[in-house]
């Protein structure tokens, strides 16, 4: 008898222990969570911005800078990486691509976390719109230069920014815009 | 006084968990891709080392043998979970880099390991002082491996490029370079240590 009440007086305890501490940093981790959204669409464009819009859906933004830049942000998310979902916030202005930026990602340390990081493999997309672009690695034909032993990822990245292009409904003039935009 | 400082040092060299006991393999192979996944593993398991070592040195004279090892690992468990949480909350930028390899700590038989050998029989103190001398052991193993496997594999060292152009060997960035890293080491340590005796 006694083994069975110690071990359901050790887990009732460690439950309890478990349930404070969840309780008391749940609130913390949603504050985190949200400034590190608001950190990521910030470092996506090189102008000031004033306010962020939130569309009904929560999962597009309107950005609005100090000098009257308008963009769009996308916040999508897709199971065709290597493992497990991969969410991310695309940055839009006037058809074309600006940056994204990873949210969160399971891809393998090393190999195909460099979808997140600065370099090479993130540069290539930037200024690019839908139809100048072929948003497919070269080994399937297309333009992206896919990152070395992650091809996967490389393609869910690049699946994922045409996706993002193709919801975000072009402001209007961006055709005649686009050829002054840097 | 030696009491206390045979445990802490048995733990960094002769019964290194990692190079001479050959335990916890799983988390060393798997994070050790860039210097600051391994030292930032290695600080967290010996956080969930310290605690699950002094609550079960704390507890064991009450537990029962026959369920002693489901409530070892409850202990372990519930503080894995808490630094989880607790790094997800206060640290965000540590939980980018870790947070995928934080619930591997409940597996590492290292911790278990300690608790069932070393803390259910022992007092606090020398609990908790070989808590710190596996932990500094491990932490010590999974840097050294993990900055050769981003010197050789990527040429960074903490993410900062080295001098000098040479091209990276992207076998070391991969599971296979681990297996080869660590029997490197390994071999490297039982050398050395046979050239002292």
């Amino acid at each position: 008898m006694r083994p069975v009440l110690v071990l359901t007086l050790v887990a009732f305890l460690a439950t309890l222990l478990l349930a404070t501490v969840s309780e008391a940093t749940k609130e913390p981790i949603r504050l985190a969570k949200e400034a590190q959204k608001r950190r990521a669409i910030e470092a996506l464009f090189d102008f000031e911005i004033a306010k962020i819009l939130s569309m009904n859906d929560s999962k597009s933004h309107k950005v609005f800078g100090t000098n009257g830049e308008e963009a769009r942000v996308l916040e999508i998310s897709t199971r065709e990486g290597y493992s497990g979902v991969i969410t991310a916030v695309v940055g839009v202005q006037k058809g074309i691509l600006v940056n994204y930026s990873i949210l969160s990602h399971t891809e393998t340390p090393g190999l195909g976390d460099k979808i997140a990081k600065e370099g090479p493999f993130k540069a290539q997309f930037s200024g690019k719109a839908l139809i100048d672009f072929n948003w497919k690695v070269k080994k399937d034909g297309g333009d992206v230069d896919a990152i070395t032993a992650a091809t996967i990822s490389s393609r869910a990245i690049s699946h994922m920014l045409e996706q993002a292009l193709k919801t975000s409904e072009p402001l209007p003039h961006s055709m005649h815009e686009k050829e002054v935009a840097p | 006084m030696s009491s206390l400082t045979a445990p802490f040092t048995k733990g960094i060299l002769e019964e290194n968990p990692v190079l001479k006991i050959l335990l916890g393999f799983c988390p060393v192979l798997a994070v050790t891709t860039s210097a600051i996944n391994g030292l930032g593993m290695g600080l967290a398991t010996t956080f969930v080392l310290l605690g699950s070592n002094i609550v079960i040195s704390l507890i064991a004279k009450i537990i029962p043998d026959t369920v002693r090892i489901p409530c070892f690992i409850i202990v372990i468990a519930t503080f894995v979970t808490i630094v989880d949480l607790l790094i997800k909350a206060f640290s965000p930028e540590l939980d980018q880099a870790l947070g995928i390899f934080i619930p591997l700590i409940v597996v590492n038989c290292i911790i278990l390991g300690r608790a069932e050998a070393f803390a259910s029989k022992n007092p606090l103190l020398p609990s908790i002082m070989d808590a710190l001398g596996m932990g500094i052991g491990f932490t010590l193993a999974l840097f050294l491996l993990s900055a050769l496997r981003e010197i050789l594999g990527a040429g960074t060292i903490f993410g900062y490029s080295l001098a000098g152009d040479f091209p990276p060997i992207l076998f070391f960035a991969l599971p296979p370079g681990a297996f080869a890293g660590l029997g490197l080491l390994i071999a490297i340590v039982t050398l050395l240590e046979k050239r002292r005796s």
